[in-house]
């Protein structure tokens, strides 16, 4: 409580009144603009160097490999988004896989098996919720946690091995095609929408990045960070079990060992896609172009015939150049919105009188001031 | 100029600085002698923390010179301040409450002693011995292995002299060394600074009590508008003369047309209220369409009071909106009661800055733009655009980030929040700080116009102006609890200051609204805490 500090005698430089509309606007449209334009130069490239690429199998599998990552992404979105992350959605998706296969084989039922995948994610969700709610746990122990528990009880359940034998109905469900497309791919699209219109349409999303942004003023604001916070991770467990299910219609079996780096992945490619890890700024179609750019990338490595070992190390460095990218691609924003102005005149004014703050609080930092969020 | 040989002097002449073209200091000449206690004193924004940045070199002075020992000196850093002798405490503690106190002055030492069979280790013993050795000087009782976090306020506060005494400074500038702590620890601490004045350290010291000026200091500097209006002996200086000269001969700005009334009808019923742990609890009423200010210095309990108002703070103590009784607890009990609340620090905490303004406005009120929880964008923006010309907010768009606003049209914002979301309260912590002054007219027209329809401010500031221009009642809080409600009519500019710094009050024939003080009921073993607390004097 700092009363009786003196008031800041500051007033606002003339230059914070007089923005530049277009030069934001600008600014903001090449923030957005950016994955977008650089996966097109990557297919443009791959397209003129490969005559592979634009192969219908070829298209085709890209799709097929992107759709659990983006499944997973799409709901790791909104765990960012929130300030929050979720490790635990790789091997989630594995033990669900697990569990689902295993009422498949058990029951005969296809329905009973997706039931119970859904029911494990939404199970593996609340309980990553509530720790981090309820026990104030920092989301990355408490995933952490639970993506280590996870992994341990697939392998519990199944001594290691696969689960397979599934009902020869949901293997039907693989091979069908709509229009050309696996329903897998359809599947993931509708997931997509669905997620897309949860975050730009709904209370929700507004609130999900309101409590990422700034969780005091939403605090103060009368939000409940404690249900935001809970209903992200329960709706990144659902997006767990949705993987899955993905998972069980790819390779036909439930997989304990599978998508052990997934979460990771997600996140990745979640920043790719220029949704910022301190939260607050995002969407999920960013996400979506960060996880074509990622599958791209990786497809062209494998059309190229780079060994999977060193497949590994460029996708690595990918992502670290791409999340330097994307600090770079900020500070340019920035920097364009604001010609003249100097760093204090957006940033938080100092009071004369504020002395270094207090030791014990931590400093609050400015976010960047780069585009208008929501993002579309 | 140094005015005698032989004794050492630190000062500057003619210093004048100012932020971005806004002059706060003008002209003033500053001297500080070995051997004595100068209070430096004005109201906020008089340039008083200004001035000590310059003398510690933490800003460099538009012009003037500094000058040590009758020589000019430049610092450019506060380090080449401390090599210089000239040392600087700070208002907030800027203390690490998991580290030890020998720990705490290690870690700013500038020389420690070494072991050379530990491979040039610290060697902890000598430390230890050299931090006692320290503290004996200062004369302070405290254990060096002690963490500072268990310490309390008045111990930190001496940790911190430590540290800045470890360096040997012969000059010792301390910034309001005494606004968080209750008398008692006040005492203390001042205690200490006569001891070092003892030692012939010259202190300067910046203070809100003006009590504990006229009882300590030796000379008294008063700063108005950044401008150096007295410096005198402080002996036969009353602390009457003292809000004078502080606040001047200018005459009463009248910014409400008319005298106010009091409506009869109570919006807002607190019944033992308790704004710190053993204090004595107290009563307070907010009626509709009033603008009662809270004032008092730090760990007055002002700041906390209107937090528990507003929510951020559990309220201790029972409240009745419109005579039901409520609960408030968090900042959605206090919403759901149709009370907002606007924090101090608009920018950490109560924009969400990256977003848009039009998302910020209708933040506490998301429900109203959407249908069965889907927000229309459209709806979301043609309220903005409602509220931007309405409250004359100047905006580059609806979707421009709020960081791009200015403070008062940040304010504006956060007003258009709560008026949008159709509160019938709002508390609200220094609404114009940092804010121009043609946005704080509009600020003020603001609240006034909430009041006219019905609504209720209850509004933290410590600036006199502004409460007594605002306010329709002022509450003035002391030592952790209400002190006494005065209707605005009755108080002026110095007759304020002195309420708050703590003169002793002569019951005023008009006050209404008396604190019934509630015997103490649970009053517990203190519990140390990792905060800065204020504890009430056990007798009162």
């Amino acid at each position: 409580m700092t009363a009786m500090r003196e008031r800041p005698v500051r007033s606002d430089p003339p230059g914070e009144r007089t923005p530049r509309p277009q030069v934001r606007v600008r600014g903001a449209l090449f923030d957005r603009l950016f994955v977008p334009v650089v996966l097109l130069a990557l297919v443009a490239y791959l397209s003129a160097t490969n005559d592979a690429f634009f192969s219908r199998i070829n298209v085709t599998n890209v799709l097929m490999q992107a759709s659990i990552l983006a499944i997973v992404a799409f709901g790791a979105t909104f765990v960012i988004m929130a300030g929050q992350l979720d490790l635990s959605m790789g091997t989630g998706s594995a033990l669900i896989s697990v569990i689902g296969a295993t009422v498949m084989v058990d029951t005969g039922s296809v329905l009973m098996g997706v039931g119970a995948c859904l029911l494990a994610g939404l199970l593996l969700g609340l309980v990553n919720g509530v720790v981090v709610t309820a026990l104030q746990v920092p989301s990355f122990i408490a995933t952490l946690g639970t993506m280590i528990i996870c992994g341990g009880v697939a392998l519990a359940m199944t001594n290691g091995g696969v689960v397979s034998g599934l009902p020869s109905g949901f293997r039907e469900v693989a091979t069908l095609r709509l229009f050309g497309l696996p329903v897998l791919v359809w599947g993931t699209a509708a997931v997509f929408l669905l997620l897309w219109w949860l975050q730009r349409q709904t209370v929700f999303g507004y609130q999900v990045l309101a409590v990422g942004g700034n969780a005091e003023a939403a605090r103060l604001s009368g939000i409940s960070l404690g249900r935001v916070r809970l209903l992200v991770f329960v709706l990144a467990g659902l997006a767990t079990a949705l993987a899955a299910i993905a998972l069980l219609v790819r390779v036909q079996s439930g997989q304990p060992n599978a998508n052990g780096t997934l979460a990771l992945e997600a996140i990745a490619a979640v920043v790719v896609g220029g949704t910022s890890l301190n939260g607050g700024r995002g969407s999920v179609v960013r996400t979506l172009w960060g996880v074509l750019l990622i599958a791209v990338l990786r497809n062209g490595l494998d059309l190229s015939g780079i060994s999977e070992d060193y497949k590994q190390v460029v996708l690595g460095a990918v992502f670290i150049l791409a999340a330097s990218v994307d600090f770079l691609r900020r500070r340019l924003v920035r920097r364009r919105v604001t010609p003249s102005v100097a760093g204090p005149a957006l940033s938080t004014p100092v009071p004369p009188d504020a002395g270094p703050g207090p030791a014990v609080t931590g400093s609050g930092t400015v976010p960047p001031t780069s585009a208008i969020a929501p993002h579309r | 100029m140094a005015a005698t040989t032989g004794v050492p002097t630190f000062g500057v002449r003619a210093a004048v600085h100012d932020y971005s073209g806004v002059v706060v200091l003008r002209d003033v000449d500053f001297e500080l002698h070995g051997g004595e206690i100068h209070a430096l004193l004005g109201e906020n924004g008089s340039g008083k923390s200004t001035l000590i940045k310059v003398l510690t070199g933490a800003v460099r002075p538009t012009a003037g010179t500094l000058y040590l020992d009758g020589d000019p000196v430049a610092f450019a850093t506060p380090q080449q301040a401390q090599a210089a002798g000239v040392a600087v405490v700070h208002q907030n503690y800027n203390l690490f409450p998991d580290l030890t106190v020998e720990k705490t002055l290690l870690a700013s030492a500038a020389s420690t002693p070494r072991r050379l069979t530990g491979l040039g280790a610290v060697d902890h013993r000598a430390w230890r011995q050299r931090v006692e050795q320290l503290l004996d000087r200062l004369g302070v009782d405290l254990d060096p292995r002690s963490p500072v976090g268990a310490l309390g306020p008045a111990e930190r506060k001496f940790v911190e002299i430590a540290r800045a005494m470890a360096t040997e400074p012969r000059f010792l500038i301390l910034d309001e060394p005494t606004a968080s702590l209750e008398p008692s620890a006040a005492d203390r601490v001042l205690a200490l600074m006569r001891t070092l004045r003892t030692h012939g350290v010259g202190l300067a010291f910046v203070s809100h009590r003006l009590d504990e000026v006229a009882a300590t200091a030796d000379r008294v500097t008063v700063l108005r508008d950044g401008a150096r209006v007295a410096e005198r002996a402080s002996t036969g200086l009353t602390t009457a003369e003292m809000a004078r000269l502080m606040v001047g001969d200018r005459p009463q700005e009248s910014l409400r047309p008319e005298v106010p009334t009091v409506r009869p009808d109570v919006l807002l019923r607190l019944r033992e209220v308790r704004c710190v742990d053993e204090g004595d609890s107290f009563d307070l009423d907010v009626h509709a369409g009033e603008i009662l200010a809270v004032t008092g210095l730090v760990g007055s309990g002002a700041a906390r009071f209107v937090s528990m108002v507003g929510g951020d703070v559990p309220l201790h103590g029972r409240a009745e909106m419109d005579g039901r009784e409520v609960r408030l607890r968090t900042a959605r009990d206090a919403q759901a009661q149709g009370i907002g609340f606007i924090p101090e620090d608009r920018k950490a905490r109560g924009l969400v800055l990256e977003h848009s303004c039009a998302v910020n406005i209708s933040l506490a009120s998301l429900g109203q733009v959407a249908t069965t929880g889907r927000v229309s964008r459209r709806r979301l923006l043609r309220r903005a655009e409602e509220f931007r010309t309405r409250l004359d907010i100047r905006m580059p768009s609806l979707t421009a980030p709020a960081s791009a606003l200015s403070g008062g049209n940040q304010q504006k914002v956060l007003v258009a929040k709560w008026l949008a979301s159709g509160v019938r309260l709002i508390a609200v912590e220094e609404p114009t700080q940092g804010v121009d002054i043609g946005g704080r007219a509009q600020i003020h027209d603001l609240l006034h116009e909430f009041t006219a329809g019905g609504g209720a401010v209850v509004l933290f500031s410590t600036d006199v102006r502004e409460v007594l221009g605002l306010a329709d009642r002022v509450a003035v809080f002391r030592h952790g609890c209400l002190s006494r409600v005065h209707p605005v009519g009755d108080l002026d500019q110095a007759r304020l200051t002195a309420l708050t710094a703590g003169e002793e009050q002569d019951p005023g024939p008009r006050a209404v609204d008396a604190a019934v003080p509630h015997p103490a009921t649970a009053a517990s073993a203190p519990t140390p805490s990792s905060r800065p607390t204020v504890r009430m004097e056990s007798s009162r």
